[in-house]
């Protein structure tokens, strides 16, 4: 079970997410006002609370990684015929992949 | 080499995140959806002593065409590189700086040598079973399937590069290693 990054910040204390968020949180007020101006004397802008989900950030990652492996995998593997054999298994086509004889593998195959 | 899933997943979280506050912030000033725009990989350019070069960002939020904020992930890419980017980006006087998420593999990752037949095949939904309840135990360790290491175990740091930040410079404080690396 995830649980958010707020809770896991570094032990020793030195090391605090909430500097960052600070930190962002700041330059998104310069950035917003630096807008308005260019938007006139006439409208006033102030703000939101600008703050990331750094439980999403970290979730999202974990996600990419486990993504990358598999993207890694199938690059090896040879796309094309990853592609094949995975659309053949789910047409539910396996008798043909445990042919013996290469030519009826199901990526010998022409397309449809 | 495309980019890879680990870069786009940082990305994506970035994105969306930004993109909703500007959304909430076009609700108590409406014009601002007239000049600002949120843009992924476009070119900016920045000059430099011989030519003129153009860098990527992978998101930057443009306020009348200037670039004001940049975000860049990256997946084990040299430290040197992209400090060197995030530099070139800073000169411009309009940005207000660059949050950078380095998810950094800790040792080089090779392909397998060995070549892959039949009996390898993994489907998808497998894979991201498997994958998935070994990332439980260790969310950022190295991945492994079929008797073939597909990732190293990674570090993630996020740092926000300020526009005062030059190239030379120490690097920013790393502010969430071990928050997002200890759990």
């Amino acid at each position: 079970m995830l649980t958010p990054l707020q809770h896991r910040l570094n032990p020793s204390g030195s090391i605090d997410f909430g500097i960052l968020d600070t930190e962002l949180e700041e330059v998104w007020g310069k950035v917003v006002r630096n807008c308005g101006r260019e938007l006139g004397r006439d409208v006033a802008v102030q703000p939101v609370a600008f703050s990331f989900d750094w439980y999403n950030v970290r979730f999202r990652i974990i996600e990419g990684l486990r993504h990358t492996a598999h993207w890694r995998y199938v690059r090896c593997y040879g796309p094309a015929i990853y592609q094949a054999i995975k659309r053949e298994m789910e047409e539910g086509d396996v008798a043909a992949m445990d042919s013996d004889n290469p030519e009826e593998r199901p990526y010998k195959r022409k397309r449809h | 080499m495309p980019p890879s899933p680990a870069h786009e997943g940082g990305i994506y979280a970035i994105q969306r995140r930004i993109f909703s506050r500007m959304q909430l912030q076009e609700e108590r000033t409406p014009q601002l959806d007239q000049i600002w725009r949120l843009q992924c990989n476009r070119s900016n350019f920045y000059e430099q002593i011989t030519e003129a070069e153009s860098y990527q960002a992978d998101l930057t939020l443009y306020c009348k065409n200037k670039a004001v904020l940049h975000h860049e992930c990256t997946f084990s890419q040299r430290e040197g590189d992209l400090l060197c980017k995030v530099g070139r980006m800073l000169e411009d006087p309009a940005c207000w700086g660059i949050l950078v998420i380095r998810i950094q593999e800790v040792d080089k990752w090779s392909p397998p040598k060995r070549s892959f037949k039949q009996d390898d095949f993994i489907s998808p939904s497998s894979w991201e079973a498997a994958v998935e309840a070994m990332q439980q135990d260790k969310p950022f360790g190295g991945v492994s399937m079929g008797g073939s290491k597909w990732t190293e175990d990674v570090d993630v740091d996020v740092c926000f590069f300020p526009s005062s930040w030059m190239e030379g410079d120490p690097m920013p404080t790393l502010v969430c290693h071990a928050a997002l690396s200890d759990i």
